[in-house]
């Protein structure tokens, strides 16, 4: 799902008006644990209010607006915090409710007239769950801490012993592509399944996906264009001080 | 989506650099950038992520070619592709992998970053939508049932690299890329029982 987005969105916007340009910008606030009434303020004032490095901010409103739009590299580190939140929260949107209400969907359509193929699509979508569930919880428990470290390694405190070893290429390696069973789900039901009795459901779930979908790429690009630079600086500078 | 595949673009000029950024990003596929401005910030880059492609400005090693041997040796997986908007000596453009200039269309472009071992390389130029052969419809078959490539090989009596041909040629007619997905797409199909699935 892409945004057009016509409004460029500079420091100066006002939130209001880019939200109202493209309300996929209030998952963002929510994922950054920004609430609303957003008043008159400027995109700016919203990030500073929220603790929140400005440039980082405008980045990820752009990102929402034009996922191909370019990302400056120039983040320091103290930015560590605002975006493993965000990753943070992300993750818990997926898994509160995107994911449930996909199930739910997919339920219906069981109880609608269960067929070998919403039986088989209702495996498929566990199986799924499962990977998603293992992908987060390496991130939660295995990379975000070791990230956390390094942040506040440059700002001074001793790099503890067990986060030496690991490094954000072993990350890289393991940014395993939860997208594909996505992208599989989607050609399933649009070129495939037959599914005849639940068709509105069909439309239900693939508008879910789509929903999901778009939110997800906005995830990998953060992960990818952001974090993982950033990670690779912050290795390279705790490398050159030792 | 495809896997992740890094690219590096070493050009002076501001203005190249953000048009071919764009074009990459504007491609679909997940391409980050990384701007470097000299040989020596190409080669820091290498070392702290793999990149599978460096576009340079061939410029930029006029004085000294040896360097692009040098970076070769260090990062034999690491495409070099020279942009062009001058004219450089043969034997200097013949250090490259490939070469760009910067009238080629985005698929041209395209085409030089991913030759070889990139995603969505030669498996998906031949994507047709055609039917499956008889032997595809074969290795489908097992695939559905569970098997792993090296029992597939055996049984068909075929090398696990040709399983795996037939296997990116599934992925590419039919558009799906799990194990899983493809069980589905064979009993849809019929070519199997939902019994007979390995999911």
């Amino acid at each position: 799902m892409r945004t057009d987005n016509a409004l460029n969105v500079s420091s100066a916007t006002r939130m209001s008006e880019a939200v109202s340009e493209n309300p996929f910008l209030l998952l963002l606030l929510e994922h950054l644990g920004i609430t609303l009434p957003l008043q008159e303020k400027s995109v700016s004032e919203v990030a500073s209010e929220n603790g929140i490095d400005r440039e980082l901010f405008l980045t990820f409103v752009r990102l929402y607006g034009d996922l191909n739009c370019s990302v400056q590299n120039s983040f320091t580190g103290e930015e560590v915090p605002a975006i493993l939140l965000y990753l943070r929260n992300s993750h818990r949107y997926y898994s509160d409710e995107i994911y449930p209400g996909i199930m739910e969907i997919i339920l219906g359509m069981n109880r609608a007239g269960s067929s070998e193929e919403t039986t088989m699509i209702e495996k498929f979508f566990m199986e799924y769950l499962s990977e998603v569930k293992n992908h987060f919880d390496y991130e939660e428990q295995t990379v975000f801490p070791y990230i956390m470290q390094l942040s506040e390694t440059l700002a001074g405190k001793d790099l503890k012993e067990e986060i030496r070893g690991y490094s954000v290429a072993e990350y890289k390696d393991h940014h395993d592509d939860i997208e594909e069973k996505l992208d599989d789900l989607k050609s399933l039901l649009i070129e495939y399944l037959p599914m005849k009795e639940v068709k509105h459901m069909r439309r239900m779930l693939l508008m879910k996906l789509y929903e999901l979908e778009h939110d997800l790429r906005i995830h990998s690009r953060i992960e990818d264009y952001i974090l993982i630079p950033l990670v690779a600086s912050m290795e390279a500078r705790i490398k050159y001080k030792r | 989506m495809s896997k992740v595949f890094n690219i590096i673009i070493a050009e002076p000029s501001g203005l190249l650099f953000s048009g071919l950024a764009s074009v990459i990003s504007n491609s679909g596929g997940r391409f980050p950038v990384f701007r470097a401005d000299s040989t020596e910030e190409i080669q820091r880059l290498l070392t702290l992520r793999t990149a599978e492609a460096v576009i340079l400005n061939p410029g930029l090693v006029q004085g000294n070619p040896r360097i692009l041997q040098t970076i070769k040796a260090a990062f034999p997986g690491t495409r070099l592709i020279a942009l062009l908007y001058a004219f450089y000596d043969e034997s200097l453009l013949s250090l490259f992998d490939d070469r760009i200039t910067i009238n080629d269309p985005p698929e041209r472009i395209m085409a030089a970053l991913k030759e070889g071992s990139g995603p969505g390389g030669k498996a998906d130029a031949e994507s047709v939508s055609a039917g499956l052969s008889d032997r595809e419809i074969d290795v489908l078959r097992l695939l559905a049932s569970g098997k792993a490539t090296k029992e597939i090989a055996e049984a068909l009596h075929i090398s696990t690299n040709t399983v795996i041909t037939h296997r990116k040629n599934l992925s590419a007619k039919t558009g799906i890329r799990s194990v899983s997905g493809l069980a589905i797409y064979a009993v849809v199909k019929k070519y199997i029982t939902p019994r007979g699935t390995g999911i």
